[in-house]
């Protein structure tokens, strides 16, 4: 059960080493607090969705698992979707349609497909929170480097906080702006995975 | 076909415990997402407006809205929609009963202009530009000369798009303001009015000269240092009533700290009950000289107008 939380983390993470829910994490990560609303929206996507198709998932017959894995999920997301929209309407404004999009989150439904349709749901739920927290944890660290580098400002949350200056507020003036644009996305994350993939292989 | 009924009975249940709890949640928060959104627009009315003491009243829903004092328009909050670089622009813009700009905002939701660049439009030195401003000045400086903005470097479509939203609005939108309260919208409209006494002035020449009773006011430009100065006067009897001279606000060029103080009341207040052929006589403004002598110029020249008209 442990190996379920903690491989989620780092061993089976969304993005470094499954490669899949890529699309968001493109997408939302130019800033550290957007990374950080999508990957909590989609933690709590993932552990109901996961715990729900686990528990049921000898009732679901085999052949029909995708279509009920997708009411299920969107069940949730629609769920995330008006909450934020009610109690956090500067969150849900700054993520847009990426909050609906979770729906087809492949991370999502291949952890439904993938995991939870074969182990039991306490194993699903731990496998949930370890991924979802993986996944968010890649979101804030792409967010952050993504914001830093092309904006000279961190955390900055809209309407609340102005944010750090980690370089001073001269480099405000100076930024990379190619890194808050799509292909400053795809470096991050390239980098991220390169890097991820030296530490794992230098101990051999 | 036990199988069959199997799996439809399933994909049916989910689906039908899916719907009612989505319902559930729906019933619960839609009161809450109605009353942000409708917050939120109050709040930006009552930001662009500059005043929480008027009542809005919708005449276009999330595009017109009239502001009442009492019974009274005092003005219009619109929105109006323009492509930018990249998906449209749409400013809230709040507009007073005399047709000028009281002050704009560029929210960010929904606002696709580039990082860093386009998205500056929402930037507080670029939404202030337009506060105080009448239709022919809502333009590029670099597309027309009367206009008063300042693009944004490097993101000049959004400038644009920004600041035509804001004038095509207010070309189509001023129509609301109740017809009589719609005054030509000049540097000079409300100073004459100030001038006057608010009494209702005979119009003598076109934009220059006017007359009500033994008063005569009129508006003449004369040639400053760096470019002309405006001064408005206001005369009885040859004797100065009232004087107002073009400031750096209203569009006078002069050299900032220096040229420049001849707009201050200090000025203004020296001519006050002094004979027209006496003005020479006073003091300049010291390190002002020639913007002094302009203004008095004015003064001088706008008067042997006024006197060939009135001798007609």
């Amino acid at each position: 059960m442990k190996h379920a939380f903690l491989d989620g983390i780092m061993k089976n993470n969304m993005v470094l080493v499954l490669a899949i829910g890529l699309c968001p994490a493109l997408a939302v990560t130019t800033s550290a607090y957007n990374g950080l609303g999508m990957g909590i929206a989609v933690i709590f996507v993932l552990v109901f969705s996961n715990v729900i198709v686990s528990s049921l998932r000898n009732i679901i017959p085999a052949n029909l698992r995708i279509p009920v894995f997708i009411v299920i999920i969107s069940t949730f997301v629609t769920i995330v979707d008006y909450s934020l929209k009610a109690y956090l309407p500067p969150l849900s404004r700054q993520l847009g349609v990426f909050v609906p999009l979770i729906v087809v989150n492949c991370g999502i439904l291949g952890r439904a497909e993938g995991y939870s349709y074969h182990h039991p749901p306490h194993y699903a739920l731990m496998d949930g929170i370890g991924i979802g927290i993986g996944f968010t944890l890649i979101l804030f660290v792409m967010g952050t480097i993504r914001e830093i580098l092309g904006q000279g400002i961190w955390m900055k949350i809209p309407g609340v906080f102005e944010g750090f200056h980690p370089f001073g507020e001269a480099f405000v003036d100076s930024s990379v702006l190619l890194m808050i644009l799509p292909p400053g996305g795809f470096l991050t994350i390239a980098l991220l995975m390169g890097l991820y993939k030296y530490f794992k292989n230098r101990g051999r | 076909m036990k199988n069959k009924v199997k799996s439809v009975s399933v994909l049916f249940i989910i689906s039908v415990v899916s719907a009612f709890s989505l319902s559930f949640v729906y019933e619960k928060t839609k009161p809450i997402i109605e009353e942000g959104a409708k917050k939120q627009i109050e709040e930006a009315l009552v930001e662009v407006f500059g005043d929480s003491t008027v009542q809005f009243e919708t005449v276009k829903s999330d595009t017109l809205w009239k502001a009442y004092r009492g019974d009274t328009c005092v003005g219009i909050v619109y929105r109006y929609a323009k492509k930018g670089y990249s998906g449209t622009i749409r400013p809230i813009v709040g507009v007073d009963s005399t047709g000028r700009i009281i002050k704009v905002k560029f929210p960010k939701e929904g606002l696709t202009e580039t990082p860093g660049l386009g998205m500056k439009i929402t930037e507080e030195w670029f939404q202030e530009q337009f506060s105080g401003l009448c239709e022919d000045g809502i333009w590029l400086k670099k597309d027309k000369d009367s206009g008063k903005i300042d693009a944004i470097t490097a993101a000049t479509i959004s400038s644009r798009a920004a600041t035509s939203a804001i004038r095509e609005g207010l070309t189509k939108y001023k129509t609301y303001l109740s017809g009589d309260l719609i005054k030509e919208c000049k540097w000079y409209t409300d100073d004459i009015e100030r001038l006057s006494g608010e009494k209702d002035l005979e119009e003598v020449i076109d934009d220059r000269l006017w007359k009500s009773g033994e008063q005569w006011l009129y508006l003449f430009y004369g040639e400053g240092f760096v470019s002309s100065v405006g001064v408005v006067v206001s005369v009885i009897n040859d004797t100065i009533q009232g004087i107002h001279i073009q400031t750096p606000e209203e569009g006078m060029e002069e050299t900032p700290g220096c040229g420049t103080m001849i707009a201050d009341a200090a000025f203004e207040e020296k001519f006050i009950g002094v004979y027209i052929n006496e003005i020479d006589e006073l003091d300049h403004v010291s390190g002002a000289t020639v913007s002094s002598d302009a203004v008095k110029k004015a003064i001088k020249e706008g008067y042997k107008e006024l006197v060939k008209r009135s001798e007609k």
